[in-house]
């Protein structure tokens, strides 16, 4: 966020308090065919971007885990195979069209008992200090206006010690990827947008927002900053994908 | 460069591979299948020193989840060679292999057991696939076929493998049979003891003399 309350949404400054309706009118859109366009875009590999951040989660059976911008729900059906019974997953996220998408295929697959769904910022968690064991947020800390405000109340929810995971796009570590990605995004992923989701404005915000969020050193920074203690990241697939983790001192 | 770059997507990537080999072969041993539910929430690490490999294992209600990294807690963990595994696999009293053969144990050494119990008894049932694939009469043929032939690849390596043990213990001079060379460690070791006593009572004797010449 910048110092006169605007911030950006893709390439554009928009008024702080505009970008909420902004992001969510993205995902309203986008909801129904969301699954099918990560599949498309990613080839695929977004499956195991998710799996690799499971791998580190260290959760385990009976721990309490909040999936922020949880989305379709792939990390919360990973993590209640994980936590059994005696555990709980919050599948959270601030669109409810995406919630509801998430909710009913969860529900299909019949994984039901220890997942509860909520509609929450991230920026200001309606969560007790101290209750999470791990918080995830997956491909969502780009979307949230104060990046900044919702790490703090990311550490604020986790019990100390527990584990912040944040998987998102990142900075290629290669010049020649980063050509070959910038390539990709600003021509094939609108196409792709328009021709499935009918939507190409919706992933052209995707492709800018990806370029504005922070890098792997800045975000790592960001985490030390909000009080999380040994932060460190993961490269994935060249730096596409980063994957961040800290821990609630 | 790949390696740093791109390792933990290609290394994620072969693991998800394997899993789901291991996952669709596991579906044809339903009894395998229900064994490794009832380990479900314990995390198994194997390392393999030779050739190299490190898995986590995580036994769930529908098959395994295979993972190249896990930070959780590990409920136990296995390390040795290729060749350890498959005595592990195949031995007749797995406990005692477990504990004193070449394998480093850690943790849950129970769970671990019954782990490579469900691993030994595992019994595909290769028909249920190949009747899908070829119809009932082909496929029934050709799965009889793959069962015929697995008991006498199986009768031939048991066969082979006694074979070769009498000619090493019986017909070989130059090779101790068990009980001779179990006598003759036992010689050596009733040997090393004397040995020890002797330098001990030598090394009194000595510093009896050593005093005696002070006195005087």
């Amino acid at each position: 966020m910048t110092d006169n309350n605007t911030t950006h949404f893709g390439y554009k400054t928009v008024d702080a308090k505009d970008k909420v309706k902004l992001v969510a009118g993205v995902f309203h859109s986008v909801a129904a065919k969301y699954d099918l366009m990560n599949d498309l875009m990613s080839g695929g590999v977004h499956r195991l971007w998710k799996r690799f951040t499971i791998e580190l989660s260290g959760v385990r059976p009976g721990n309490k885990v909040l999936d922020i911008a949880g989305g379709t729900g792939d990390l919360t059906a990973k993590f209640s195979r994980i936590v059994g019974r005696d555990g709980k997953v919050v599948l959270a996220d601030i669109n409810d069209s995406m919630l509801k998408v998430g909710r009913d295929k969860l529900i299909d697959k019949g994984i039901v008992g220890n997942v509860e769904y909520v509609q929450a910022n991230a920026e200001c968690l309606p969560f007790p200090d101290n209750y999470f064991d791990c918080v995830s947020i997956a491909f969502g800390l780009r979307n949230v206006t104060d990046k900044d405000t919702a790490l703090r109340s990311m550490l604020r929810v986790l019990k100390p010690g527990g584990r912040l995971l944040i998987l998102e796009f990142s900075k290629p570590q290669s010049a020649v990827l980063g050509k070959l990605y910038d390539t990709y995004s600003f021509t094939a992923l609108p196409v792709l947008g328009k021709l499935i989701a009918n939507d190409a404005d919706s992933y052209r915000y995707l492709a800018e927002s990806i370029r504005m969020h922070p890098d792997q050193d800045t975000l790592k920074q960001m985490m030390e900053t909000a009080g999380f203690a040994r932060a460190e990241y993961f490269n994935m697939t060249g730096g596409v994908v980063a994957l961040h983790r800290g821990l609630k001192p | 460069m790949f390696d740093s770059a791109f390792g933990h997507t290609a290394k994620t990537a072969a693991f998800a591979a394997f899993e789901r080999v291991v996952n669709t072969a596991l579906r044809l041993d339903p009894a395998s299948q229900q064994q490794l539910a009832a380990l479900a929430g314990q995390v198994f690490h194997l390392e393999c020193t030779r050739p190299a490999l490190d898995i986590f294992l995580l036994p769930h209600s529908d098959g395994v989840q295979l993972a190249a990294h896990w930070s959780g807690d590990i409920t136990a963990a296995l390390s040795g060679s290729g060749k350890d595994y498959a005595e592990l696999l195949h031995s007749n009293d797995p406990g005692a292999t477990l504990i004193n053969g070449n394998m480093t144990v850690r943790g849950d050494s129970k769970a671990l057991l019954k782990l490579r119990d469900i691993a030994a008894t595992l019994d595909l049932d290769w028909e249920a696939p190949l009747t899908r694939i070829f119809g009932d009469v082909i496929g029934h043929q050709f799965a009889q076929s793959l069962r015929f032939g697995q008991r006498l690849l199986s009768d031939m390596t048991g066969s082979l493998r006694r074979q070769l043990r009498d000619y090493a213990q019986e017909e070989n001079p130059y090779l101790a049979r068990r009980a001779q060379a179990d006598q003759f460690r036992a010689d050596v070791a009733q040997l090393h003891t004397r040995t020890e006593q002797l330098l001990v009572r030598a090394a009194r004797l000595q510093q009896r003399l050593t005093e005696r010449d002070a006195r005087q």
